[in-house]
C-alpha cells in the first residue's frame, strides 16, 4: 500500500491534533480536579477554624463555670451550643471523615452533658446546692466537664493530624504540632470516605494527572 | 488576743443575727437558719462586732451550715492558739456562749451521726447529749463548742439546729464539726490543702515552734493539751 505524500502530512497532522487535544483535555482534567479538591480543602480549613472557635469558647466557659460556680445566661449559651452543633456535625460531614464528625458530635454531645449537669446542679437552690464533692449532682457536673475535656482533646488530635499530618513515630498532639511536621498540600485520597487519620499514616497512591 | 477570738458575731445593719466559729483566718462559719431564706439568697453584706465586713459565699440548710468570707485587708492579725479537734464518744464539751446565763454542756454520744440523708448529699454531724432538756434547742445553734479541759480551746463543732422539724424540747444536739464543714465546701476553701496545711502546722507545734494558725488535732479526753511556750 502506497501512501502519497498528501496522505502522509494528512496522518500526522490529525495525530499531531489528536496528541495535542488528548494533552490539553488531561491538562484541563487535571486542573479542574486540583482546583475542586482546593475549593474542598479551604471549605474544610474554613469548618475546622469554626470548630477550633467554638470548642474554644465553650472550654473557657467550661473553665469559668468550674471555678466561680456561675454561668451566666444558660438559655442563650445551650441554644447556641445547639445551634453550632447541628451546623459544624453537619459541615464536618460534607467536607471531612466519618472519624472526626463521630469525634465532634461526642465533643458537643459532652457540652450538652455538663451544660445539663450543671443546670440540674444549680437548680437545687442557693440555699441547698454546694460547689464541692459532697454534693452529688456538683460531683456529677465535675465528672461531665472532665468526660467533655477527654472528648475535645480526641476531637482535636483528629483534627490536627488531618490538618498537619501524622509522622511515623511521631508524638502525639499538641505536644508535637510544631515540631517538625510538615504541612501537606494536597487533600488527594482523604476525601470523606477515607479515614483521616490513620490513613494519613499509609503511603499514598500517586497522583495520576 | 482574745482567748474566744474563734467565735465571731454577725450583724446585718446594726442587729446581731447571729454568731458564728472562725475555722481560718478568712472564713467562717455560722447557721444558715439563723441567717433566714431570704438572707442567703440575697446574701446582703454583714459585720462583725469590730466592723469587718463578712461576705456569705454558700448556705446549706441540710447541713445548716453557711460560710463566710471575711474580708480582712491584711488588718487583722492571726488567730491566737486556737486548735480544732476531732470529738470522741463519751467526750465532755461546753458552747462557747448560751442564750442562758448558765453554760450549756454535755457530753459526745456519738461522733459521727447521720444528720442528713438526702439524694445527692449526705451530713454527719456530732450526737451530743446536753446535761439538761433544752426547750428550744435552735435556740442554743450557732455557738462552737469545744472541750472542757483544754486552754486555749479546742474547737470540736459547731451547733446546728436539731434534726426533728419543728424542733421539740429535747436534751438532744447536733454539732458540725470543722472537718465535715471544710468537706462540705472543699472547691471554696480548698479543704484538703487547709487540712493539710493545719496538720503541717501540728508538726511545727510538736516542735515546738509554736503555731500562729488554727491548726489539727486528733485530741484524747485524758490529755491536756500542751501550750506552744511549753515545747516538747
Amino acid at each position: 500500500m502506497h501512501i502519497t505524500p498528501a496522505e502522509a502530512a494528512i496522518i500526522g497532522t490529525s495525530l499531531g491534533a489528536t496528541a495535542t487535544l488528548s494533552a490539553a483535555w488531561i491538562t484541563q482534567r487535571a486542573t479542574s480536579r486540583r482546583e475542586r479538591e482546593r475549593r474542598l480543602w479551604d471549605r474544610r480549613v474554613a469548618t475546622y477554624d469554626d470548630l477550633m472557635s467554638t470548642l474554644h469558647t465553650y472550654a473557657q466557659l467550661r473553665a469559668h463555670t468550674r471555678r466561680s460556680f456561675d454561668l451566666p445566661e444558660l438559655e442563650g449559651v445551650r441554644s447556641e451550643a445547639l445551634h453550632s452543633a447541628a451546623t459544624l456535625a453537619a459541615r464536618i460531614e460534607l467536607y471531612s471523615s466519618e472519624p472526626l464528625r463521630e469525634a465532634c458530635e461526642r465533643s458537643f454531645d459532652g457540652v450538652q452533658r455538663w451544660l445539663l449537669a450543671w443546670e440540674e446542679w444549680h437548680e437545687q437552690g442557693p440555699a441547698v446546692r454546694l460547689p464541692s464533692q459532697a454534693d452529688g449532682l456538683w460531683k456529677k457536673f465535675t465528672r461531665r466537664v472532665e468526660e467533655a475535656e477527654r472528648a475535645d482533646s480526641e476531637l482535636l488530635e483528629l483534627l490536627l493530624a488531618d490538618v498537619h499530618g501524622t509522622r511515623r513515630g511521631a508524638r502525639r498532639f499538641p505536644k508535637g504540632r510544631n515540631r517538625g511536621i510538615s504541612l501537606r498540600k494536597t487533600t488527594s485520597g482523604s476525601s470523606a470516605s477515607r479515614r483521616t487519620a490513620p490513613g494519613k499514616n499509609a503511603p499514598r497512591k500517586p497522583d495520576h494527572d | 488576743m482574745a482567748q474566744d477570738d474563734h467565735l465571731i458575731e454577725l450583724y446585718l445593719a446594726g442587729k446581731r443575727i447571729a454568731s458564728g466559729l472562725r475555722i481560718a483566718r478568712p472564713f467562717a462559719l455560722t447557721t444558715a437558719h439563723a441567717l433566714g431564706p431570704d438572707v442567703l439568697t440575697t446574701k446582703p453584706l454583714l459585720h462583725l462586732r469590730d466592723g469587718t465586713p463578712a461576705q456569705i459565699l454558700w448556705g446549706n440548710t441540710p447541713s445548716d451550715l453557711a460560710l463566710l468570707r471575711l474580708e480582712l485587708n491584711g488588718t487583722t492579725g492571726p488567730l491566737a492558739t486556737t486548735t480544732y479537734g476531732e470529738a470522741q464518744q463519751g467526750q465532755a464539751w461546753r458552747a462557747t456562749v448560751s442564750v442562758d446565763p448558765k453554760p450549756l454542756t454535755g457530753s459526745v454520744v456519738e461522733p459521727d451521726a447521720v444528720y442528713h440523708d438526702g439524694p445527692h448529699l449526705t451530713v454527719k454531724a456530732l450526737r451530743l447529749r446536753c446535761e439538761r432538756v433544752l426547750r428550744d434547742p435552735a435556740a442554743y445553734a450557732g455557738s462552737p463548742i469545744e472541750e472542757t479541759r483544754q486552754d486555749p480551746p479546742v474547737v470540736l463543732g459547731l451547733l446546728v439546729k436539731p434534726r426533728d422539724t419543728p424542733p421539740r424540747e429535747s436534751d438532744e444536739a447536733f454539732a458540725i464539726s470543722v472537718a465535715e464543714a471544710l468537706r462540705l465546701f472543699d472547691d471554696v476553701t480548698g479543704g484538703r490543702k487547709a487540712e493539710k496545711r493545719t496538720r503541717a502546722n501540728q508538726v511545727l507545734h510538736d516542735r515546738g515552734y509554736g503555731s500562729v494558725r488554727p491548726r489539727w488535732t486528733r485530741t484524747d479526753p485524758n490529755r491536756r493539751t500542751r501550750r506552744p511556750s511549753e515545747g516538747n
